[in-house]
Formats: structure tokens, sequence, C-alpha cells
């Protein structure tokens, strides 16, 4: 009886020992397995909005360029007629000097053609995209999507 | 410390890491209701860019129907329907001796400009609905073109919804609105005084003064006139002079040719009159 209750008291020792130190840890494990997942998807959803604002910038430099006027006709015009007469040699340099005032890198392009193209040497443009229809005059086709790609 | 002593020493954990798990969720959903704000206006930017770049799209389009259109029924003499007028190579008459058969240019116009301007409706490719455009408007004093549509044009997504007015205007070069009034003072003039002529060659001098006169009157405004007559009676004082009357623009404007191509070339009004001492009578199918 006596060993008994000798080994009772040396297991309660080291359950005293260890309890207490067991016990900050599940509550450590669960609380942080219960934050992280909260703070990766915040950080998830600020990163979507991110990107979807820039495109929408992206968005809105194409909407810029197709609105602005060159020689009383609107850009948006001009690519049509250019896409279906080719009557405008020089479209590139028309359609870079309004894009370089607004972006760094960047690609203007139809499906089979690049319109105006960044000078810059170490420019990708592939990160944001934008599109938009444009029309052509009365033909076999009478649109176009044109893509704007930025860096 | 006692296994009796950590009992409250959970319950004080428990309730603690609730409490500061409580904070830190409200805190992140207070914040998660910004992100949703957010996006949802991210959103509507995206929107409200699609609904622009719609109008933009139609507004050009709006131009480019215009001149196909003018072009269109300009070769056909302001007719919509070729098969309900006298024609002589798909071009109608707009005189045939006594009987003047003016076509109704403005609702012919209107009429083929609706089509075209619902064919381009139809092949927009972004997120925009855009309606039938029942209502063209074509204001040639201003020179202003306009389509509109009694429903909205529409950008829906899952997060919002933006609906504007469907109506797109253009300002139009004067030049094309010019060739139906030319056109129909010319005709009026051939009227009232070449038909008189007693002899074919009479009536060519008062044709070629009539063309002369349109051809500078209106020549500083962007028109060129042109009227090619043959008698196609039986002799000069048994004429009946048959006269093709041309009024084009001098400016070119990109249109979809007879050959399938679209290129750029005037819009051209063309009209025939017949007059003169002999009847000649003859009804020439359209195909």
């Amino acid at each position: 009886m006596k060993m008994n209750s000798e080994k009772m008291k040396s297991k309660n020792k080291k359950v005293k020992g260890f309890g207490l130190p067991m016990v900050l840890l599940v509550f450590t494990a669960v609380f942080l397995f219960m934050l992280i997942p909260i703070f990766f998807t915040r950080i998830h959803f600020v990163g979507i909005v991110n990107i979807e604002n820039k495109a929408d910038n992206v968005q809105s430099a194409l909407l810029t360029l197709l609105a602005s006027t060159h020689e009383g006709k609107t850009v948006e015009r001009i690519i049509g007629e250019h896409v279906a007469l080719k009557n405008y040699p020089d479209i590139e340099n028309i359609l870079s000097q309004k894009l370089d005032k607004i972006l760094n890198c960047y690609e203007l392009k139809t499906g089979s053609e690049v319109l105006a193209k960044s000078s810059k040497t170490d420019c990708s443009p592939d990160k944001f995209t934008a599109d938009a229809t444009v029309p052509l005059p009365f033909g076999e086709e009478i649109s176009v999507l044109v893509t704007l790609r930025v860096d | 410390m006692g296994m009796k002593g950590i009992g409250p020493l959970v319950i004080i954990l428990i309730v603690g890491a609730l409490a500061v798990e409580g904070v830190i969720l409200t805190d992140l959903v207070g914040r998660m209701d910004n992100i949703q704000r957010a996006a949802r206006e991210t959103e509507i930017v995206r929107l409200i860019n699609e609904m622009e770049f719609a109008k933009q799209y139609l507004n050009n389009a709006l131009s480019f129907a215009f001149y196909q259109s003018a072009y269109e029924l300009g070769n056909s003499g302001g007719v919509s329907s070729i098969q309900s007028f006298s024609s002589h190579n798909c071009i109608p008459f707009w005189r045939e001796y006594s009987t003047s058969t003016v076509p109704n240019y403005d609702s012919n116009l209107q009429e083929v400009l609706s089509g075209y301007m619902n064919k381009y409706g139809t092949v927009t490719k972004g997120d925009a609905v855009v309606p039938v455009f029942d209502q063209v408007a074509i204001d040639r004093q201003s020179g202003i073109v306009s389509a509109r549509s009694t429903n909205e044009l529409k950008v829906d997504s899952e997060l919002a919804k933006i609906n504007d007015v469907a109506e797109a205007r253009q300002k139009i070069d004067d030049a094309p609105f010019l060739l139906f009034d030319v056109g129909k003072e010319i005709s009026d003039e051939i009227g009232s005084s070449a038909t008189s002529a007693g002899t074919y060659g009479e009536a060519v001098d008062k044709i070629k003064f009539i063309e002369n006169k349109y051809a500078s009157l209106y020549g500083e405004q962007g028109i060129d006139v042109s009227i090619d007559v043959e008698n196609i009676g039986s002799s000069d004082s048994s004429y009946a002079l048959r006269a093709l009357v041309n009024v084009a623009t001098k400016s070119k404007y990109p249109v979809y040719n007879s050959d399938k191509v679209t290129t750029e070339d005037a819009i051209k009004l063309s009209y025939y009159v017949v007059f003169g001492k002999e009847t000649v009578t003859y009804s020439e199918p359209c195909i």
C-alpha cells in the first residue's frame, strides 16, 4: 500500500509538470489555427481587390485613348478605319504619342496586328489587360476586339 | 500548482482566448465589409467603363452605319424598294414625261439606317446588352444623326447593375445631307424649264445649263453634279431625252461597295429623268 501511494504521488508530480505547458500549447495552437485562415482570406481578398483596381485603371486608360481625338476623329474611329482600309500608315505614332503620356509599359493590339508598343526595352506588358470592341466601316466584319496589355 | 489548480486556469484561458478571438474576428469582419465594399466599388467602376465603351462604340458605329446607308440609298436613287419604281439599270426614274415620282428620301434613309445600326448593335463583345434601336432621327439642318431605343442599355454583373439611355448621336459632314436637296432641285428645274424644249438639241443645251449652274452653285459645298444625256427617241424633233443625274460628294467615306469590298468612295445620288416629244415606255425589272 505504501509502495502504491508513493508511485501515485510520483505520477501526479509528472502530470503537474507536464499539464500547464501542454494546456498553453494546445490553446495557442487552436488560437492560431482559428486566426490564420482569417488572415489569409483577408490578404487574398485585398489582393484580388487590388488586382481588379489595377485592371480597372488599365480599362480607364484604354477608354481614355479611344475617346481622345486626332485631327477631329476619335481614336476609336481611326483604329476602325485603319483595320478595314489600312489608310493610316502612321497609326503607331498617333497611338504611341497618346499612350506614352499615360502608361510606362504597354502593347495595343487587335487579334492579328500590334497597333502600338512601348519603346522601352525592358518591358514585357503581360500583367493586366483590357479589351474593347471597336466598330469597323461596314463590310464582312463590322467590329474588332482591341486589347491593351500593361505591365 | 496542483491538478485542481489547472481547472480554473483552463477556464480563464478559454474565456480569454474566446474574448481575444472575438475582438479580432469583429475587427476582421469589419475590415471584410470594407473589402467587400471596395470590391463592389471596383466592380461598379468596371461596369461604368464597360458602359462608356458601349456608348463610344455605338456613337462611332452610327457614323459608319450612316455612310453605308447614304451610299446604298444614293446608289438606288433614294429608293429603298426599287421594285416599286420604274427603273433603268436598277436606277429609278424620278421623272417620266409629266409625271414626277420623287422618293421620300428622309423616311427611306431612316429605315435603311435603322437596319445597319441594329447590325452594329448585335456585335458588341463586352458585357453591355444593346437593345434594338427603334427610333432613328436625321436632322439635315444641323447635320446630326441620332439613334435611340425605348429600352435601356444594360451592363450587369453579380455585384452590380447599370442601366442608361440607349442613344447614339453623331455630327455628320454637310455634303451627304445636301445630296438629296440638290437632286430634288435639279429634278424640279428640269421639269420646269427643260421639258418644254422643241428639239433634242435644245433640250440638251438646257440640261447642260442646269448641270453647270448646280455644279458651280454647290461645288464649294463639296458637291459634284453631272448629267449624262441620250436620245432614246427616233429623231431630233421626235426625241425622248433620257438623262442620268449624278449628285456626288467630293469627299470620300468608308463604305462597302457593290463588289463586296470595304473602301473609301464618294457618296452619290443617281436617278433618271425622261421627257420629250416621243413617248418611249418600257418596263425593265431590276434583278
